[in-house]
């Protein structure tokens, strides 16, 4: 079967803008074969270049993009925006990755205001962004589901919603036409349970080396922590790029060093 | 200023081809701005085609899972092989990849004790990762100055590089040579043979270089400082090390590197 690709981005990265145009076809039987898809333009929708929000980023990138797609006799498009930041604090690096390019300056605020590393609370709440990178690794330990998307699967299929298991995904992820694709659970989502307790310490943001940001009454702090027992898991709130997704949600846990 | 591209990137396993992918484009800069697309420069991927038939050859030769990748660009046409074997690998060239594969073969048949106490001989040009890490990564981020041993000389020039038409020129090492001058030299009774290096990194903030040793199997994480200072000495003409290909925002290129047999303190 031939996977067909036509795509156009724009880039914001540290400084410099990058418009690319391309189109790819990717051939998979045995031998998995990918080149350039020559002599056959397809029209797309202009893209605007990403404005940087104001700060003193480390590193910055910001894309948009529009691509069709072509599975055997399916195809589809898509519209899609990433944005990767960090910032450096030494020895501290916030990274922030979502699908919008609106930065919580609360968030960066935050980091701006970290006194230094602590043991992990006995009790913590993961903020959604934090909760969507920790999904996969809770699988078989929390009831999680693949979310509908709005979008198919790299080989034009509907991604449908199920509960996930330790079985085979049924979903093909494909990030690139370059990348043979790989069975992948799409959308990951927490099913709701137990009770939040606000009262307890949050992980707001992501850190380097692991870590994560941690807020509470005495200050603002980094943390690094291993997950024991999942206490109560809220509703989803935004969808995050990690793998092929994962939905952010209020996670209430047990932790450790 | 225009950069052009056409490159070949084959998986080979025991003989068997699994996957290529080709790659073209040319990109525009002007000033701040980039504009690429997967346009063909013709003489490029004729270049890059006629290069990739011989390699392809020693590929398919070869009793491992091997890597290939022909890159055409208007600086030349370089091919490199990453063979790997046990989860171990090494990076070559079309020159010394029968020496580097049987090296690497040797290698594997050794499995030495570690011991972090130990002071650390750096086989087979391996001190040039640490290097790389530790002094030409450093150099890419402006890191302010460490104290290296005067015996010690490291030619790392920076050059304006990328890895496909679609990515943003960085500073990038072109190559890391390291050569010593009247070095003190001792090989220690006891001691940690290291041979092969699987990767490492440099994070600027903390100034820590991170190296991951294959064989034998450990980590070193310590800042340039410490390594600086970790340095003991060294013996004889540099070392060609097989195998940098080194990764910096999500571009790979290759850069050929060396360093002599070099001892360092425990790390």
């Amino acid at each position: 079967m031939t996977y067909r690709k036509w795509g156009r981005t724009v880039r914001y990265e540290n400084g410099t803008i990058v418009r690319v145009e391309e189109a790819g076809e990717a051939f998979e039987e045995e031998e998995f074969r990918a080149q350039p898809l020559r002599g056959e333009r397809r029209a797309l929708p202009q893209v605007v270049a990403p404005l940087p929000p104001p700060g003193d980023f480390e590193r910055i990138v910001m894309t948009e993009g529009v691509s069709l797609h072509q599975y055997g006799d399916i195809a589809w498009s898509e519209h899609t925006r990433r944005m990767h930041l960090s910032v450096a604090r030494a020895p501290y690096r916030l990274l922030i990755d979502q699908a919008g390019f609106d930065v919580d300056a609360a968030l960066l605020a935050l980091f701006a205001q970290i006194e230094g590393r602590r043991e992990p609370p006995p009790r913590l709440t993961l903020a959604p962004r934090v909760a969507a990178a920790m999904l996969p690794s809770l699988i078989g330990r929390i009831e999680i589901a693949q979310r509908a998307g709005a979008t198919p699967d790299g080989k034009g299929q509907p991604v449908e919603s199920l509960p996930v298991t330790a079985g085979e995904p049924p979903n093909w992820y494909r990030p690139s036409y370059r990348v043979r694709p790989v069975r992948a659970w799409f959308n990951l989502l927490a099913l709701p349970f137990g009770r939040l307790d606000a009262g307890v310490p949050r992980a707001v943001a992501r850190l380097g080396g692991g870590d994560v940001l941690c807020v509470d009454a005495g200050g603002v702090f980094a943390a690094s922590f291993t997950a024991r027992r999942v206490l109560a898991a809220g509703g989803a709130e935004e969808w995050f790029p990690f793998g092929a997704g994962a939905w952010g949600c209020d996670m209430l846990l047990e932790s450790g060093p | 200023m225009i950069f052009a591209i056409a490159a070949r990137d084959e998986i080979w396993s025991g003989g068997r081809r699994l996957e290529s992918r080709l790659m073209h484009g040319i990109a525009r800069q002007h000033g701040d701005a980039i504009a690429a697309t997967d346009d063909a420069d013709e003489a490029l991927l004729a270049a890059c085609e006629e290069r990739m038939v011989p390699a392809r050859a020693i590929a398919e030769s070869i009793d491992a899972r091997v890597r290939v990748v022909v890159r055409a660009t208007r600086e030349g046409v370089e091919t490199t092989f990453t063979v790997t074997i046990g989860g171990v690998s090494i990076v070559s060239t079309p020159e010394h990849i029968d020496a580097d594969t049987a090296m690497l073969r040797h290698c594997l048949g050794q499995r030495p004790t570690i011991n972090g106490e130990h002071p650390l001989v750096w086989h087979n040009g391996s001190a040039a990762v640490l290097l790389h890490e530790a002094f030409g990564h450093a150099a890419e981020h402006h890191a302010p100055p460490v104290a290296w041993p005067e015996w010690l000389h490291v030619d790392a020039p920076l050059a304006p590089r990328r890895a496909s038409f679609s990515d943003v020129p960085l500073p990038r090492m072109t190559h890391l040579l390291a050569s010593q001058v009247n070095a003190p030299f001792e090989l220690p009774e006891e001691r940690v043979d290291v041979h092969l290096i699987a990767g490492g990194g440099y994070d600027p903030v903390t100034d820590v270089a991170t190296v991951h040793v294959a064989i034998p199997r450990f980590t070193i994480r310590a800042t340039r400082a410490e390594i600086a200072r970790s340095l003991r000495g060294a013996t004889g003409e540099p070392l060609r090390y097989p195998g940098v290909i080194c990764s910096r925002e999500g571009q790979e290129l290759h850069v050929p590197s060396a360093a002599p047999l070099m001892v360092t303190g425990p790390l």
